[in-house]
C-alpha cells in the first residue's frame, strides 16, 4: 500500500484484525514482521529515529492529557525532533505553533491546562501538536473515538482539510458512515486478512461484509 | 503565568540569599554579620568565631543548600521517568544500598567504619553499587514499570538484609547506625563539601543535555519515541543523574526523607508547567529554600531538643505541602 502526500485514506477492519499494530508498523513503534516500509522510498529501518519523526506525524488513541502541561506547551512538544539536546524553543517554533492553534481552531485554549479538556479539545490539540510537528504525513489510531457526533464532524473536516493542504492522511477508524459520506479512500483489512485498497469508498453494507 | 515566573527568577533568589545568611548566623553562638564577613576578608585562626564560621557554620548552610536541591532534582528525574508523583530519589533502593553498606562497615567493629570518613566511604560504596546494579536493569529491561517493581523489589530485599545485620550487631553499632539514619546535614567538613558540589553541578550540566528528552517524556515513552527521542539512552542518563545526586547527598547526610518527594510536586503545582527547564530552576530553588527552612527549625530547637533533620522536613513540610494542594487543587 501506498500514501502519497494530499491523500487522506482509512483503515477499516475488525477488532483484533491488526490496524493498531500496522499504524505502529508503519511508524517504525515495532520492527514490520516481513515487507518493508520505505518513506520516499528511504527504508525505514536504516532511517533515524529523529529523521522519521520530522517525516511522520503519530497521534495515538486515548491521550487524557497531563497536569501542569498546557495547551501551548504540549503542542511545542511537537517541534522536539527539530530542537536541540536543550529543548532551546525558537520564535520560529513558536510561530508555528501559534499557526498550528490557527488551522485546528483552537487560539482560545492555548493557555488551557490538558489534563482539563474534552476528548474533543483534546483530540484537536494532538492534531494541532502534528501540525507543528510539520511532516508530510500524519498516522492516527482512531482519532474519532469518545467523540460526540459534532466533535466528530470537526475532526474528519479538519482531516481532510489538512490534506488538501498538501499533508498524506492515514487513520484507523470505525466511523463507516462518516467515511462514506466523505468518500474517503479506503484500506481494509478483511476477514481474510487481506489487505485491499480502495480509491472510493465502497458502500457500507459492502465493507460490512468484507470486513465484519 | 509566565511573568510570575519571570518574578520568580528575581524573587526566589533573594529570598533564598536572606535565608542563607539566617542560617549562616543561627546557632548556639552569636555571630554578627560583621564577623560573618571579616571571617572571610581577614580570616584569624585564632578567633573562635571565625572557625565557628568558616568550619561549622558555612559548610552547614551550602551543605543544606546543595542537598535540598540535589533531591529534589533527583525526585523530580524519577517522577517524570516513572510518570508517578509518588516516585522519589529513593525509589530505586539507592538509600536501601547506602543503609546496607552502613550497616555491614559498622558490623565488622572495625573503628574506621564507625567514624565519620568510614561511614561516608561505606554509604557512597553502597549509594553507587546499587545505582550501577539498577542501571544494568535498565539496559534489559523495556517496560519502565518493570524496571520501578524492580527497584523496590531490590530495596526491600536489601533492607531486609541490613535488619538482619542489625539484629546481631552490638547497641552501640546499632546506634551509629540509627544515627546515621536520621540524617544530619552538620558532618560535612568544609573540605567535602565541594564533592557535593561538584556532583551537583555535573549532575545539572547533564541534565540539561537532556531537557528536549525529558520534557517529551511528559507524553509518556511511546509519544516521545515518535518524536525522534533515543528512550534508552534518555533513560540511562535520567538514572545516572538521580544516582549521582542522590547517592553523593545521602553518603555525606545519610538519607534525608520527604524533599526529594514533595518539592517536584510542589515545584508543578506552583509554577504550572511541565516544562523541565522551569522545573528544574524551580526544584533547585524551592529545594533549598525548604531544606533551609527545616535545619533553621532544627538549630533553633538545639538549646531544647535535638531534633533529627529527617523529622522535621515531614513534620512541617507534611502539613504545608497538604496546605498547598488543598488550596491550588481544590
Amino acid at each position: 500500500m501506498t500514501l502519497r502526500p494530499g491523500e487522506i485514506k482509512a483503515l477499516i477492519g475488525a477488532n483484533g484484525k491488526g490496524k493498531t499494530t500496522l499504524l505502529r508498523t508503519l511508524t517504525n513503534q515495532i520492527p514490520a514482521l516481513k515487507g518493508t516500509i520505505s518513506i520516499d522510498d528511504v527504508p525505514i529501518a536504516l532511517m533515524e529515529r529523529n529523521n522519521i519523526s520530522r517525516r511522520i506525524a503519530f497521534i495515538g488513541p486515548g491521550f487524557k492529557g497531563v497536569e501542569g502541561l498546557c495547551v501551548f506547551e504540549y503542542i511545542l512538544l511537537g517541534r522536539t525532533p527539530y530542537l536541540n539536546q536543550f529543548g532551546t524553543i525558537s520564535e520560529d517554533d513558536k510561530t508555528i505553533c501559534l499557526e498550528a492553534l490557527r488551522v485546528a481552531g483552537i487560539e482560545a485554549l492555548k493557555d488551557r491546562i490538558t489534563s482539563q479538556l474534552s476528548d474533543g479539545q483534546l483530540q484537536l490539540a494532538s492534531i494541532a501538536r502534528a501540525i507543528a510537528q510539520n511532516t508530510p504525513y500524519i498516522i492516527m489510531d482512531e482519532p474519532t473515538t469518545f467523540l460526540d457526533y459534532r466533535n466528530r464532524e470537526i475532526i474528519f473536516n479538519l482531516l481532510i482539510k489538512l490534506s488538501e493542504d498538501g499533508k498524506g492522511i492515514l487513520f484507523s477508524t470505525h466511523e463507516l458512515e462518516f467515511v462514506s459520506k466523505r468518500d474517503i479512500p479506503v484500506i481494509a483489512i478483511t476477514n481474510e486478512d487481506q489487505l485491499i485498497q480502495f480509491d472510493q469508498c465502497p458502500g457500507i453494507d459492502e465493507l460490512v461484509n468484507l470486513c465484519f | 503565568m509566565s511573568s510570575a515566573y519571570k518574578r520568580s527568577l528575581i524573587l526566589l533568589p533573594i529570598t533564598l540569599g536572606v535565608l542563607a545568611f539566617t542560617h549562616v548566623l543561627s546557632g548556639k553562638f552569636d555571630i554578627t554579620f560583621s564577623q560573618l564577613i571579616s571571617s572571610f576578608t581577614s580570616f584569624d585562626p585564632d578567633d573562635l568565631n571565625h572557625v565557628i564560621i568558616q568550619e561549622f557554620r558555612v559548610p552547614r548552610t551550602l551543605t543544606t543548600i546543595l542537598a535540598g536541591a540535589s533531591l529534589s532534582l533527583a525526585g523530580m528525574l524519577m517522577q517524570t521517568l516513572f510518570q508517578n508523583p509518588l516516585a522519589g530519589p529513593y525509589i530505586l533502593g539507592i538509600n536501601s544500598g547506602a543503609a546496607f553498606t552502613v550497616a555491614l562497615g559498622t558490623l565488622t567493629g572495625l573503628s574506621f567504619f564507625q567514624s565519620d570518613a568510614g561511614i561516608l566511604g561505606s554509604a557512597l560504596i553502597g549509594a553507587f553499587v546499587f545505582g550501577l546494579i539498577i542501571l544494568m536493569f535498565s539496559f534489559f529491561l523495556r517496560n519502565i514499570v518493570s524496571l520501578l517493581l524492580i527497584g523496590i523489589m531490590i530495596g526491600s530485599f536489601t533492607s531486609a538484609i541490613t535488619s538482619i545485620l542489625l539484629s546481631i550487631s552490638t547497641p552501640e553499632n546499632m546506634k551509629i547506625f540509627t544515627l546515621w539514619g536520621l540524617g544530619s546535614l552538620q558532618k560535612v567538613e568544609s573540605g567535602q563539601i565541594v564533592f557535593i558540589f561538584i556532583s551537583f553541578v555535573i549532575g545539572v550540566l547533564h541534565l540539561l543535555t537532556q531537557l528536549k528528552g525529558i520534557n517529551a517524556l511528559v507524553l509518556g515513552e511511546n509519544a516521545a519515541s515518535n518524536l525522534g527521542i533515543n528512550l534508552r539512552s534518555l533513560r540511562i542518563s535520567m538514572i545516572s543523574i538521580t544516582a549521582l545526586l542522590a547517592g553523593m547527598v545521602t553518603a555525606f547526610c545519610g538519607p534525608i526523607s520527604f524533599v526529594g518527594l514533595a518539592i517536584p510536586n510542589l515545584s508543578r503545582i506552583i509554577f504550572k508547567t511541565a516544562n523541565h527547564r522551569k522545573l528544574t530552576y524551580a526544584n533547585i530553588i524551592l529545594g533549598a529554600h525548604f531544606l533551609l527552612i527545616a535545619d533553621l527549625i532544627t538549630i533553633w530547637f538545639e538549646p531544647i531538643i535535638l531534633i533529627p533533620i529527617n523529622a522535621i522536613t515531614a513534620l512541617i513540610g507534611a502539613p504545608f505541602i497538604m496546605l498547598i494542594i488543598i488550596k491550588k487543587l481544590k
